[in-house]
């Protein structure tokens, strides 16, 4: 018996290992068909990131990815900060330009990191590695919002953006409102691999918290409207020059026990001109 | 029989786990032989921010596996207490003790540490290039005998050390070569035996392909009409 099974065994293993494997005879029979993706709501992705990172760059490709995907329904922002951010008061205008705020650091820091690039998606799952976004996004996407949210954003010629945020809840909630500048378009220097760029477009990047680093509670009742107005003023200062072209506002609801709600996202708008104003001559 | 299945079961668990047989260290092509200790002496210099000196210390280590493996661990000890940093495995990490864990080589293939030491000083000022002694350590954590070691000496060695300066008439950059000049000139480049490999005409902004040439140091000059000058440029 003895011999028999010491004959057998290794015939039999070998037998197994072998067929264990697929057979793979068509390149598509390489891909699983994942089905199609409706995207119920608006998920927001914060990206920690900074301008030292060599494989922050990746990250952001992977966002660019996304943002082709999904459109108006996936919100970026690049949350410069942690031990590769370059704070914003190191800038030497206008050919070295350093994007990590304050807030941005703030942010970075509580998250208690200890690798970049790292993300979150809706404030749930905890830390995110950016090979594994696209997962989690597509999963996110997939659920039912509780809330919508309309936003506008205006520039006045006071320098000054005035943003209305309307926040219609499907049901009762206290939550938080948060909102973000952000601008996107910036040419400033990121470390790539092991090239150092000097004209990087970095996207997305947080500009400041206009309502406070953790935004402002509220209590939320099912089917009524929720309309509060704020405004912050555009920096022009020696180390920081926002574009008003390329401002947005993000804004978004979370609470600890279901992260992020619902997020929105609006381009900053100029007023448009009044009759009083001169016309310009070349449009007549 | 179920000893049976219990065996054969346990072959295909085997056969389907990942995990190397062998593990190496490489500093470019070279083979670092286990537990050794071992030096790198050049520093790259730039000026990123004006008035301040961007210095790199950044030899290029790989780690080799003979099969596939998911799950290796990388342990990154600065013995001098210089904070290095390592963005092997896609996330970049600093510090004085850094752990990288379930890194991902493929069979037969090297995969590139992205470690390097990163210190500045004010422009104009003397920089004391520091000694960095750190020692790497991987295992395959699912083949704990599958491991390797050794430390390396980064910086100033035995009173040694090789400063290249980048500046922007001529820089390397992921593409080759990035020149701007107000005259027209000859640009050379040599090898540290001292052997020419490289000589063109240049004018104005351009680059200059390197695609033929192996990573490390080199000794260009660039001679025109009024214009003289020379330098070390790191290639990669």
């Amino acid at each position: 018996m003895t011999q028999i099974l010491k004959t057998i065994l290794p015939v039999l293993a070998a037998t197994a290992l072998l067929t264990a494997c697929d057979d793979i005879d068509k390149p598509e029979d390489r891909y699983e068909y994942m089905g199609t993706t409706t995207a119920e709501r608006t998920v927001l992705l914060e990206d920690f990131t900074g301008q030292e990172c060599r494989n922050c760059p990746d990250a952001h490709e992977v966002i660019e990815g996304l943002e082709a995907l999904y459109g108006d329904n996936i919100i970026a922002v690049s949350i410069h900060g942690g031990s590769f951010g370059v704070p914003v008061s190191e800038s030497v205008l206008p050919g070295y330009v350093c994007l990590a705020s304050e807030e941005g650091i703030e942010y970075n820091n509580r998250q208690n990191l200890t690798s970049w690039p790292a993300g979150m998606i809706n404030r749930t799952g905890g830390i995110v590695n950016y090979d594994k976004w696209s997962d989690v996004v597509r999963e996110a996407i997939q659920k039912p919002a509780t809330a919508d949210i309309d936003l506008t954003a205006s520039l006045g010629n006071d320098g000054n953006i005035t943003i209305t945020t309307t926040v219609d809840p499907k049901d009762t909630f206290d939550a938080s409102l948060q909102l973000w500048v952000v601008e996107s378009g910036i040419v400033a220097f990121q470390q790539k691999g092991r090239e150092w760029l000097t004209d990087y477009v970095h996207n997305n990047v947080l500009r400041a918290a206009v309502n406070g680093i953790d935004g402002q509670a509220a209590h939320y009742t099912k089917g009524v409207s929720n309309v509060t107005e704020h405004s912050i003023a555009v920096r022009h200062t020696d180390t920081e020059q926002w574009d008003t072209a390329n401002l947005a506002i993000v804004a978004f609801i979370y609470n600890s026990e279901q992260g992020v709600l619902q997020a929105a996202r609006a381009k900053v708008m100029p007023l448009p001109a009044t009759d009083d104003e001169p016309q310009d001559p070349a449009a007549d | 029989m179920k000893k049976i299945y219990a065996i054969i079961a346990a072959a295909m668990l085997t056969a389907t786990a990942t995990q190397a047989r062998e593990l190496r260290f490489y500093l470019d092509d070279q083979q670092i032989a286990e537990g050794s200790e071992i030096e790198y002496t050049t520093i790259t210099e730039n000026e990123k921010k004006p008035g301040t000196i961007d210095v790199a210390i950044a030899p290029p280590l790989s780690l080799w596996a003979d099969l596939k493996t998911t799950s290796v661990k990388l342990t990154v000890t600065s013995l001098s207490g210089h904070e290095v940093q390592c963005c092997a495995g896609g996330s970049c990490a600093i510090g004085t003790s850094i752990v990288k864990e379930n890194i991902t080589i493929n069979t037969d293939q090297k995969l590139d540490l992205e470690f390097e030491y990163l210190d500045q000083y004010e422009k104009g000022t003397t920089y004391e290039v520091p000694t960095v002694k750190v020692q790497l350590d991987a295992v395959d954590v699912n083949n704990p005998t599958s491991k390797a070691s050794f430390t390396i000496i980064m910086g100033k060695s035995a009173g040694v050390a090789t400063i290249v300066r980048n500046d922007d008439a001529f820089r390397i950059t992921r593409n080759g070569i990035a020149y701007n000049v107000s005259v027209p000139a000859t640009a050379t480049l040599y090898n540290l035996t001292g052997k020419q490999v490289l000589r063109t005409a240049i004018s104005g902004q351009g680059t200059i392909d390197t695609a033929n040439l192996a990573e490390g140091i080199y000794v260009y000059t660039i001679q025109g009409h009024g214009v003289k000058k020379s330098g070390k440029i790191y290639v990669f």
